[in-house]
């Protein structure tokens, strides 16, 4: 998938080549880039002055080229292996000696209730401590 | 000089139309197009196409390729139409199904949580068989992507996936995602948007390709096998829309998993310090501030460090 590229995306780039500029290109380019910083607009201008010298034409597209990769790359896709069953929260019936459990699989499931007693179920430790 | 550059720029742009004529429409039209020149007989069209001069070709041509990329701007307009058809929010006539297809839907996911609790009993006291733990993984997923709340039900799966990625954060935090999600994104890096954008333009190209198929039952009236075509072609796009879907909840749940604490410190309010109902609470007052600009009491912002 392509994506399009945006200012950000010409600023990381020649930021990553200006140890390879000469003198004065290396010059105007940091100054263009502190302008990019401070909200000004300097993206087209970069890409004149970049792409006038043939070297680093090609290897500014590389770097283009690479960070739209990275883009790319960052698409998700989720484990191939079976989920594990961690603990899960327990509720139980609240009449003394009946010990109807049901868990719940996720926050904001209603546990229910006790199918003898009909009564709602309650948390776990909360029987034990009574 | 900057010709040679924007070259590489051109290659992107290209890649973009490539997407386009290369789409689920030109499964469309390429399909229909197939039909309708076997049933006019193929040594006909092709007599006909022969017999053209080379303008009239191209012209055709331009034409076919001005179809395809329009008609798939205007599926590009309408998926959301089409994933909220996909995910059950229907006006009448099926909204007589509604009701049924929902209970249905409860009762499929009360019997996975039956069969659930049981296999969990049974992991605690360590006699799980092979075979019954990987029943347990596959309700233990199923569970996962199923609204928590069974009253949030919907009348179909990928509608229930969507649903339960958006009621999660409610009842973990308190948090609305439908109202704290558009705050929440402007807070979220520029990787993790892509990874957003990325799994949700996944899931909208599915729902265009189920879409699609939907609307390939009009060769029908030239070919009636194309019904088949049709109903195969949106049951495979459906259930890959249903995977795609569970990338897109486990995308954003994670969102609010991790980045919720970006949303109080955004709006200068302090950073819940406990879970549970201490989190629900302040989640619930921050929905409200965030939806109507009100809250219980006036809310002191923290200074700026």
């Amino acid at each position: 998938m392509t994506t399009n590229l945006v200012p950000d995306d010409y600023y990381r780039a020649a930021r990553k080549l200006l140890p390879e500029m000469e003198g004065n290109m290396r010059e105007i380019v940091e100054e263009l880039l502190n302008k990019a910083e401070s909200g000004e607009k300097t993206d087209n201008r970069l890409v004149e002055i970049i792409t006038e010298d043939k070297n680093l034409r090609k290897k500014f597209r590389d770097a283009l080229e690479t960070g739209q990769e990275k883009t790319m790359g960052m698409e998700y896709s989720g484990l191939g292996g079976n989920v594990s069953s961690p603990d899960a929260q327990k509720y139980i019936c609240p009449v003394p000696g009946h010990d109807f459990t049901r868990r719940i699989q996720k926050a904001g499931e209603d546990p229910g209730s006790c199918p003898t007693h009909n009564v709602a179920l309650i948390p776990f430790e909360q029987k034990g401590g009574q | 000089m900057l010709s040679k550059f924007w070259e590489s720029t051109g290659e992107g742009i290209a890649g973009q139309w490539l997407q386009y004529i290369f789409g689920p429409a030109f499964l469309f039209w390429g399909g229909g197009l197939i039909i309708i020149v076997f049933q006019l007989g193929f040594y006909n069209v092709w007599n006909w196409i022969s017999s053209r001069d080379v303008p009239t070709q191209v012209a055709a041509l331009l034409i076919g390729l001005f179809v395809l990329l329009v008609s798939s701007k205007l599926m590009e307009q309408l998926r959301f139409g089409f994933l909220r058809l996909l995910e059950g929010y229907w006006t009448w006539p099926l909204s007589y199904l509604i009701s049924p297809l929902t209970n249905l839907q409860k009762w499929f996911i009360e019997q996975d949580r039956k069969y659930w609790n049981t296999l969990m009993d049974k992991l605690e006291k360590g006699n799980l068989s092979p075979v019954e733990k990987r029943e347990l993984a596959r309700l233990e997923s199923n569970g996962h992507y199923a609204p928590a709340d069974l009253d949030d039900c919907l009348p179909t799966i990928l509608g229930n996936v969507l649903q339960s990625a958006e009621s999660t954060p409610r009842h973990r935090y308190g948090l609305d995602a439908v109202i704290c999600w558009p705050r929440l994104w402007l807070l979220l890096s520029k990787e993790v948007q892509d990874a957003m954008n990325s799994a949700r333009q996944s899931l909208d190209t599915l729902v265009e390709l189920w879409a699609w198929g939907l609307l390939f039952l009009i060769w029908a009236f030239w070919w009636p096998g194309a019904i088949l075509i049709a109903i195969a072609w949106m049951i495979v796009a459906y259930i890959l829309a249903v995977q795609s879907a569970r990338k897109y909840a486990d995308l954003l749940e994670s969102a609010f998993d991790l980045y919720r604490w970006s949303l109080y410190e955004s709006v200068r309010w302090d950073v819940p310090r406990k879970s549970g109902e201490d989190e629900i609470m302040a989640g619930r007052q921050l929905t409200e501030f965030l939806w109507r600009g009100t809250s219980e009491f006036p809310v002191r912002y923290k200074k700026d460090k």
